[in-house]
This record gives structure tokens, C-alpha cells and sequence, in this order.
């Protein structure tokens, strides 16, 4: 009698602990999947700064506030004028790319031959200018996206939910990075893109259009923007004339951090960024996230200047 | 990317001429304080102009101190303000400590509280100075950005700093009419500094450092010294800067000082034109007083004010307006003149 | 090509100088009449009319402007007739700061002090000494009112944490309770600190105290994963309703199954929720003003700012700014100063009368009855408000 209760006594402790380390496992995973889908709308809005700065070497400081517009456009097309999901967000897609084009067009394209500086200012600019139009046509208050599709969350186990939100921003990040990716390496504009960031006078040479490229690499980064807001309106629904700017600023961050100018390295500083910030969080401190996630970005930059995956440019004397 | 400047900064580094670039920039700036204390002390000016005698004399320290930085090393800086913020908490704790141990009066409290609270932002400029010398570009500007952020989550998050709620600065809070012969002190001394520095050997080796780096230290110039030298001396700066700031609210809160400050500095830097002392503060002076003459307009003031940011930068920038910078140049149209009176009948051009 | 800009930028300068200067340099009578005979009595607001927290100033002003109108439509007061000047703060302190110089430049006699708790504090201070009146409508954080001449109309931080404490445990709610507040602004962190020490003596077990701040208050999936695994059966949010609609969204998405408890911040939390009102389904708040109303004041507060502003619903915000401008003609009454005996009085003096008066007053406004101490601060009795069908509705 005595030794069943030892042992009851023993498996029960065995089996606190596994379920203990069982949690501990799945709450990884879930927070795992929390940053990736995190990240990969970061990576998204990444891409977009980093095509611009590879082909225009600029710092496009407006693209985070595309986002808010293709947001709005998604909001105003879909809640207020009643379209269809998806053709509110083709709405939404062309027009951002619209707008990526006209941007580029009348503020960059004349300052192509000036500092750097001066176009980041214009680019700051046209920032403030995008955020203001919005707060006069929206007011400050929050609007909410309605749910565009109605996809069931997965259960897996007992601890362990993937909401549907999550799993369509996943998989629509997938497929637009594969696509991307594609289109970079095998499409005719796409070499015409790298060749151009590679050196514009020697592509215009070769009988590039460089003006038409570059229109094109805006447009291509603007939607990625309009995916990037489909994706945030997805999962967090509501939408100020300042959303676009705090993930703009992280979306920089992640570009940086994975080597500015390389579209792989925007891809993973974007999932990393999301994954640090969301184990941070977690395990170390809500309070502190901030801080621990740009922490992180300055010791890899020290560690290696040029980013994760940028390419090392040697100083010409 | 910030290496590229148009200008070099000087052409000739010691002008003999009495009435050279810096002594009317230095007169701009003491005419300036004289003008505004005389308005305000006299009481002929309104209670608006008078509260924003201390925001506008932070913004010209804050502007002049990252020009050392943007204008004069040439590297890009996004993460200004953080020396601010670490420059208002340090000196205003300071000022409260001695204020509620010794009773000390604001004449000798604040330009105390200034200096620790220089040399406290000195300290982080250093800090933040190390990665610069590994780093340039857009990779040290992201770096500046982060450093900025960690700084105000940290201040934050600590207890003794008042956290989210904000530093009490009510028992040193002084009004702008007993602040103002301080800040106008602090204007005019950090200017003059400056621009000897400028003028100096040293200054010289920083605008070599900015122009070509490796033919820089080619001639001996010790990179390193020069870089830290900068960040540090601009840090204090921006501290004495930012204890002036606690000095005239009754609250500091980390969360202002956060990238948008930054940018805000940086545009004022910009638009004044980079290496420009006196641009800068012209920019800020102007920068700060406009919004608040364009109240009436309220709605759409920041809308104007970010169109005439993109349309400055393109008349101020864009080749093809070069032609019409020109014409509107008046140095040119003198020196036109001169040139015709002097060749007469001959090719001017 | 810089000297130019610069000569442009010296003559625009000069310009903008010498236009701040005048408006200083026209100085008037210090009581203007009306052709009618009244004496014009400007009431200054400040507040973000402009930016991120825009929405808070627009409703404190038209709530405001409201009143103002009743009460000159009514014959003003005293033979006093109202009218409100209004200035943007961009919520920001040194704007505020300015922005009180102008109205006092404008000829302003008496304040609504600003809208948040920071440019409150600050207007406080760059008011001292003028002895002006200062009664604001929702500046909260404990600290920020703390001189003589300055109120407030809405209760302060820490009194409304230990009441949400209080009222957790009078009604059994929980035993186990998470908080999960923005640690970056000062009016959640003031509840929060309150909160805490309360439900310690009360003996309600905090499980779990999760953080976000304005740069991560987009994705809350990790602090709900967290409250969900500490097994906390209530989670307490001292935040803004802005906040809240996107937690209750997602904890939605995660098909989290647990009661929200918050303070006034979640006022107009249907609003904002817009078409995913489900998910603020059960959520208890602690305000002392509710649309819903079917009280006297109340009411006709609500149906008569439906009526002007194109059938907006007033939130809390708005009502505080109309009782303030009542509160502050009840005071007009109390210190007996009118029209005549005005006329040679200085400002301080006049608002000396009011602030004396402030302290003996009663108001039965919109937001419920309300007395003064003389350190500034009000006590109203807030309802425990819970959202039911799209609804608020009283829990008693």
C-alpha cells in the first residue's frame, strides 16, 4: 500500500515536470510563430526601403507612411464604399503603387544628382505631408478594418493557437517574397533593376531606361508596402494617420540590420527583428523590449558594420 | 552618405576682414538676444513671445551642437535629442538636490546644473562616439537612432528618473524672464566656441576628416581623437541645452525627447544649410517662431509646414533649379555689377 | 547659392518677429463690452487640437463651446457674455506653454488649464503669477494641479485604482488579477501604482503585470499569452480606449476567454471598436459619465451635442469640458462679481473672487454632482458601467 503511494507519489512528479517542460516548449513555439509573423510584416516594409536605397541610394523615410495610406485605402474602399475584400485591396495595391511612382516623381526624381542628406530631409517631408493629409481626411481617431476573410484559428495540442490572421500573414508573405525574388533574379526589368543599382551610368549604357526603372523599383516597393498594410490591417485591425511610422522606423531598423541594399538581408532582418522583439518580451521584459531590440542592432553592427548579409564596400583612396 | 557636402566650409579659414562671416554671425546672435530682452524686459512684448524666449534659445543650442556633428564631421545623426534628455534629467537633479539642501540661489544653481549636465551628455557622447568609429553612413545614423530609443525606454523604466510619469520639476521651474539672460549666455558663448573651433587647427583637421577620411589621416591627423572629440563637445551642448529645457517646464518627460525632436533639429540643421553656424540659427529662431504665427491657421499648419519643407529642399538642392538660384542670388548679382564696371564691355561671365 | 536662402529666411524672420511682437503691443482695455451692453469674459482652452491626441482636445473644446453657447443663449451670466478662446498645444509642454501666452496676450481671464495631465502641469506653472483661475477638465495625474488657483473636474489617477481595487473586491470579480497598462504614459502608470497597493491590502493576488509601451502597442500576443498561462481571472486595463479596442481585438483572435476591468480611459470604447463591438462584450469600466444616461443633466448634455455636432456621441472628455464652463458660471454666481462691479477690477482680483468661490460651490453637471476641496481636487461618485449588446449599462 505504502509503495503504490511512493509511486503514485513519483509519477505524479514526473509528470508535473514534463508538463512543465511541455509548457515551457509550446509557449516557445507560440512565441516563435507571434515574432515571425511579426517579423515578416516588418521584413515586408524592409524590402521596400532597401530596393529604394539599392537602386536610388536614398532613405525613403515616407515609405512607412505608404502603409498607412494603403491601410486607409483598404479601410475606405471596403468599409465605407461597401467593395469586395479583394478588390478592395487591389484598389489598395495599385494605388499605393501609384503613389510610390508620383513620390518619386516629383520630390526625389529632381534631387537624384543632390547629397543624400537633402533628399532625406524631402523624403521626411513628404512623410509629415502624407501623415497631415490623412489627419485632415480621417481625424485622429482610430479606424477599424473589417475583417476582410474569415479564416478559423488551428489548435494544436492544448496551449498551443495559431490565429488565422497569422497564418494569412504568413502565407502571403511567402508567396510575395517568392514572387519577389523571382522576379528579381529572372524577369528582363528585374536584371534591369540590378543593373542599374549595381551603376547607373554603366546600365543607361547598356541602353537601360534608368528613369523607368527606378519608377519601377518605387512602384514594386510601394507594394510590397500595400501588402505589408493588408497584412497589419489583418491582424490589428485599427489605423491612425500615424500607423505607418513606428513600423516604418522598425522596418529601417531591420533593413540596416540585415544589410542595407540586399533584398535577402531585408527578408531576414525584418523576421529577426519581429523574433527578438516578441522572445524579449517574453522572457525578459516587457519594460525593456525597446531597449533590448536596439541593443541588439548596435552590438551587430559593431560586431559587423555592414549588416548581416550587406555587402562590404572597400574605401576608395 | 552625409560626406557628401556641397560646400567646402571655408575657403579662406582665417579671415582678416572685420567684418567676416563669423563676427555677423556672432552679431546676428547677440543683436538677436538684445533685441528680444529689451522687447521683453520692457514689458512692450506679449506673454506668447515671452514663454517662448527658453524653447527657441534650446532649439538654436540644440541646432548649433548637431551641425558640429551633421555640418562639420559630416556624419549623419538621428538620435540628437538623447543628449538632451540625458543633459534636462542630470543637470535638473542636480539643481533639485542643491536647491532643497543648500537653498542655493538660480545664479549660481543653474550654470552649475548646466555644466553637470553637459558633462553627463559628454560622457554618453562618448559612449555613443565609439561605434562611430567603426561605422559611418546610413549604418551610423541607424546606430544614433537606436541609441536614442534605448536612452528613452531606459529613462523610462527607472524609478529615480520619475519614470513614464516624468521628472517633477516644479520646485526648479523659473520663469523665461529670470531663465533668459542664461540662455542668451549659453547661446552666445556656445556659438563663440564653435566658431573659434571651426576656425582652429583642430577645426581644420575635422573638415579634413569630413572631405576624404583616409587622406585625412594620410597627413596625421588622428581620426579617432577628432570623431569622439566632436560627439562629445556636441553632447554638451545639447546638455546645457536640455537642463535649460528642465529649468523653464515644470515636468520633464523622456518620451519628448524621442526621434521626432531629432528630426525636427536635423531639418533645422538642414535648412539653414549644413556647416552653416549662422544658418542654424537663423533656421531655428525661424523654425519655431512660424508655427506659432500661424495659429490662425491651425488645421493645416503642419500641412503648409511639411510643403514647404519638400519645396525648400527642392529649390535649395535640385540642379535644375540652379539656374534660378542664381538669379536670385544677390552676392552674384553684386559681384555681376562689380565685374561690369570693372571690364567694361568685356565677357562677364 | 546659401546666402540667398538666408536673406530670405532674415527677412521672413524679422517679419514673424515683429507680427508676435504687435500682437503683444496692441494691448486693450482689460474689459471689453459687447454692443449690448454685456462685458466679454473670455475663457481660455488649451489643449491637441492637431496630432495624435487630437481627438481628446476636439472633444473637451465642443463640449465646451456647447456649453458657452447655452449659456449666452440663456442671457449669459451676470451680464457677463462668454466666449471661448482656443489655442493648440499639439500636447506638447513648451507649445502649451506659448499657447497660454497667446490667449493671455488675447485678453483671456479665465482657464480650462489643458487637456492632458504634462501641459496641464505646465500651463500651472507659466500661470503662477497671474493668480488666473485654472479648472481643467481632464488633466488627472496627481500632480500636475498642486497650486492655489488650480482644479480639476475629473478625479485624479490614484483615486481611481483604489476605487477599481475596491470595487474588485467588493464585487467579487476576481481573486486573481493581471494588469496589462502603456508603462510609457503617466496617466496608466498613476492608476496602475494605486491599483497595486490596494489590491495588496485587500488581499487580491496580482498574477501577472504585463507592459507595452507607444513603439510596441501594436502586436499584444506575447502579454496575452502570458495573462492567459498565469491563469488570472480578470485583467485589469487603466488604458486609453484606442489601446483597448486593439487588445480585445486580439485577444478575440486568440479566443481568450477572461473579464476586463477598466477606468474612465475606456470610455467610448464602443466607438472605437466600430464594427467589432462583440469583442467588447462584458467589459466593466469604472466612469462617472456614460451616454446612456437616462439622468436629467446628462440627457439633455448628450441629446443637445447629438443636435450640434451632427449625432456624434459625447464621450467623457466632452462632458468634462461642458461642466467645467458651468462650473466655473456657478462660481461667477457664488462670488457675486458682475458686469458693474467689475469694471475697475484687476484680473487677479476677479479671479481671486472665483477661486474663493470655487471651494463653496455645488455643480450638478453631466458628469455627476461635484464639490471642491481647496487643494484642488473634486469626488464624484463613478458608476461601474458594463458593456452589454453594444451598450453601456449600470452594475449595480
Amino acid at each position: 500500500m505504502r509503495k503504490c503511494v511512493y509511486v503514485g507519489f513519483i509519477v505524479k512528479n514526473i509528470l508535473t515536470i514534463i508538463f512543465r517542460k511541455v509548457t515551457q516548449v509550446t509557449n516557445l513555439i507560440v512565441t516563435l510563430i507571434q515574432g515571425i509573423s511579426l517579423g515578416s510584416i516588418y521584413a515586408l516594409i524592409a524590402l521596400g526601403y532597401t530596393m529604394v536605397y539599392g537602386i536610388a541610394k536614398m532613405l525613403n523615410f515616407a515609405h512607412g507612411d505608404i502603409i498607412m495610406v494603403g491601410a486607409y485605402l483598404i479601410y475606405t474602399s471596403v468599409a465605407l464604399a461597401h467593395c469586395s475584400p479583394i478588390l478592395g485591396i487591389l484598389i489598395s495595391v495599385a494605388s499605393c503603387a501609384l503613389l510610390g511612382i508620383v513620390i518619386e516623381f516629383l520630390a526625389y526624381r529632381l534631387l537624384r544628382r543632390a547629397s543624400s542628406l537633402s533628399v532625406l530631409i524631402t523624403a521626411i517631408g513628404v512623410s509629415y505631408f502624407l501623415q497631415n493629409i490623412a489627419l485632415l481626411v480621417f481625424g485622429s481617431e482610430p479606424k477599424s478594418i473589417p475583417v476582410l476573410f474569415n479564416i478559423p484559428a488551428i489548435q494544436i495540442g492544448n496551449s498551443i493557437t495559431i490565429t488565422g490572421e497569422t497564418m494569412l500573414t504568413l502565407g502571403l508573405t511567402v508567396i510575395i517574397m517568392t514572387a519577389l525574388t523571382i522576379f528579381i533574379n529572372k524577369t528582363k526589368l528585374g536584371k534591369a533593376m540590378r543593373a542599374v543599382s549595381e551603376d547607373k551610368d554603366a546600365a543607361m549604357l547598356m541602353g537601360i531606361n534608368v528613369n523607368r526603372t527606378i519608377s519601377i523599383t518605387f512602384a514594386i516597393g510601394s507594394i510590397m508596402a500595400a501588402f505589408a498594410s493588408l497584412c497589419y490591417g489583418i491582424s490589428y485591425t485599427y489605423i491612425k494617420p500615424t500607423t505607418g511610422s513606428m513600423p516604418g522606423i522598425k522596418a529601417f531598423t531591420a533593413a540596416v540590420f540585415g544589410g542595407i541594399g540586399s533584398i535577402p538581408g531585408a527578408m531576414l532582418g525584418g523576421i529577426l527583428l519581429g523574433v527578438i522583439e516578441k522572445l524579449s518580451m517574453a522572457y525578459i521584459s516587457t519594460q525593456f523590449t525597446d531597449a533590448i531590440v536596439f541593443g541588439v542592432l548596435i552590438l551587430v553592427l559593431i560586431i559587423k558594420p555592414t549588416g548581416l548579409l550587406g555587402k562590404q564596400i572597400r574605401e576608395k583612396v | 552618405m552625409a560626406t557628401q557636402i556641397n560646400k567646402p566650409l571655408e575657403k579662406t579659414p582665417i579671415s582678416k576682414k572685420l567684418l567676416n562671416k563669423d563676427t555677423i554671425t556672432v552679431f546676428i546672435v547677440v543683436a538677436f538676444y538684445a533685441v528680444y530682452s529689451t522687447l521683453i524686459y520692457t514689458n512692450t512684448a506679449g506673454r506668447q513671445m515671452l514663454n517662448m524666449a527658453i524653447t527657441i534659445s534650446c532649439y538654436i543650442l540644440m541646432a548649433v551642437s548637431l551641425n558640429l556633428v551633421v555640418g562639420f564631421l559630416g556624419e549623419l545623426s538621428l538620435g540628437h535629442a538623447a543628449f538632451m534628455s540625458v543633459g534636462a534629467y542630470s543637470g535638473s537633479m542636480l539643481s533639485v538636490a542643491l536647491l532643497q539642501s543648500t537653498a542655493m540661489p538660480l545664479y549660481i544653481r543653474l550654470p552649475l546644473a548646466m555644466i553637470f549636465g553637459g558633462l553627463v551628455a559628454t560622457i554618453f557622447g562618448i559612449i555613443i562616439g565609439i561605434p562611430v568609429l567603426r561605422l559611418n553612413g546610413d549604418y551610423l545614423a541607424i546606430v544614433t537612432l537606436a541609441f536614442g530609443e534605448i536612452v528613452k525606454n531606459v529613462i523610462i523604466n527607472l524609478d529615480f528618473t520619475g519614470g513614464a510619469i516624468g521628472y517633477d520639476t516644479k520646485a526648479i521651474y523659473s520663469t523665461p524672464k529670470a531663465l533668459l539672460p542664461y540662455a542668451a549666455a549659453a547661446v552666445i558663448i556656445s556659438v563663440l566656441l564653435i566658431i573659434n573651433l571651426a576656425k582652429s587647427k583642430h577645426g581644420r583637421a575635422i573638415t579634413a576628416v569630413r572631405d576624404n577620411k583616409i587622406a585625412a589621416s594620410a597627413t596625421g591627423i588622428n581620426i579617432t581623437y577628432y570623431k569622439l572629440m566632436v560627439f562629445a563637445f556636441s553632447a554638451f551642448i545639447a546638455g546645457v541645452a536640455g537642463v535649460l529645457w528642465g529649468h523653464s517646464l515644470s515636468i520633464i518627460k523622456a518620451a519628448k525627447f524621442d526621434f521626432n525632436m531629432s528630426i525636427e533639429i536635423l531639418v533645422i540643421v538642414v535648412l539653414g544649410g549644413m556647416g552653416s553656424i549662422r544658418g542654424s540659427v537663423i533656421a531655428a529662431i525661424l523654425l519655431k517662431v512660424l508655427p506659432e504665427a500661424l495659429r490662425a491657421v491651425d488645421d493645416y499648419r503642419m500641412l503648409i509646414y511639411s510643403l514647404l519643407l519638400i519645396l525648400m529642399m527642392l529649390f535649395n538642392s535640385a540642379p535644375q533649379f540652379a539656374k534660378l538660384r542664381e538669379k536670385l542670388n544677390i552676392k552674384n548679382t553684386l559681384v555681376y555689377f562689380k565685374n561690369r564696371k570693372e571690364k567694361k564691355g568685356g565677357n562677364v561671365e | 547659392m546659401k546666402i540667398n536662402i538666408k536673406k530670405i529666411f532674415a527677412g521672413v524672420l524679422a517679419l514673424a518677429l515683429v507680427l508676435t511682437c504687435f500682437t503683444g503691443c496692441g494691448k486693450k482695455e482689460t474689459w471689453q463690452k459687447t454692443d449690448d451692453g454685456k462685458v466679454v469674459l473670455e475663457i481660455g482652452f488649451i489643449g491637441p487640437l492637431t496630432g495624435e491626441y487630437a481627438n481628446y482636445g476636439i472633444s473637451v473644446r465642443n463640449g465646451a463651446k456647447l456649453a458657452v453657447e447655452e449659456i449666452n443663449k440663456n442671457g449669459g451670466v451676470n451680464g457677463f457674455e462668454l466666449k471661448l478662446l482656443e489655442a493648440d498645444s499639439e500636447a506638447s509642454g513648451e507649445k502649451a506653454s506659448a499657447a497660454y501666452g497667446k490667449l493671455i496676450d488675447d485678453g483671456m481671464k479665465l482657464s480650462m488649464g489643458g487637456v492632458l495631465s504634462g501641459e496641464t502641469k505646465d500651463i500651472v506653472a507659466a500661470a503662477k503669477d497671474d493668480g488666473i483661475l485654472i479648472l481643467s477638465a481632464s488633466a488627472s495625474a496627481l500632480d500636475c494641479i498642486g497650486e492655489s488657483n488650480a482644479f480639476r473636474l475629473c478625479f485624479n489617477d490614484p483615486q481611481q485604482g483604489e476605487i477599481a481595487a475596491q470595487a474588485i473586491y467588493d464585487k467579487k470579480l476576481a481573486n486573481k488579477v493581471a494588469i496589462l497598462y502603456d508603462n510609457g504614459n503617466d496617466y496608466c502608470v498613476g492608476n496602475v501604482e494605486t491599483f497595486t497597493r490596494k489590491a495588496g491590502e485587500l488581499g487580491i493576488e496580482i498574477v501577472s503585470t504585463q507592459t507595452f509601451t507607444e513603439s510596441t502597442n501594436t502586436d499584444f500576443t506575447t502579454q496575452l499569452t502570458a495573462i492567459k498561462n498565469s491563469g488570472a481571472e480578470l485583467v485589469f486595463i487603466p488604458i486609453y480606449a484606442a489601446d483597448a479596442a486593439k487588445i480585445l481585438r486580439q485577444a478575440a483572435q486568440m479566443q481568450l476567454d477572461i473579464d476586463w476591468f477598466g477606468a474612465d480611459g475606456l470610455d467610448g470604447l464602443i466607438k472605437k471598436c466600430g464594427d467589432n463591438v462583440a469583442d467588447a462584450e462584458g467589459v466593466l469600466l469604472l466612469t462617472p459619465f456614460y451616454a446612456d444616461s437616462e439622468e436629467g443633466v446628462t440627457k439633455s448634455f448628450v441629446d443637445a451635442y447629438k443636435a450640434k455636432y451632427d449625432g456624434v456621441v459625447p464621450d467623457q472628455f466632452a462632458a468634462d469640458g461642458y461642466d467645467v464652463i458651468y462650473a466655473m458660471v456657478e462660481a461667477i454666481k457664488q462670488a457675486g462679481v458682475n458686469s458693474e462691479n467689475v469694471i475697475d477690477m484687476a484680473i487677479s482680483d476677479f479671479n481671486s473672487k472665483l477661486v474663493a468661490a470655487m471651494t463653496k460651490i455645488e455643480v450638478n453637471g453631466a458628469t455627476g454632482k461635484m464639490t471642491w476641496t481647496a487643494d484642488g481636487e473634486t469626488f464624484k461618485t463613478p458608476k461601474i458601467l458594463k458593456i452589454e449588446d453594444g451598450k453601456t449599462v449600470v452594475v449595480d
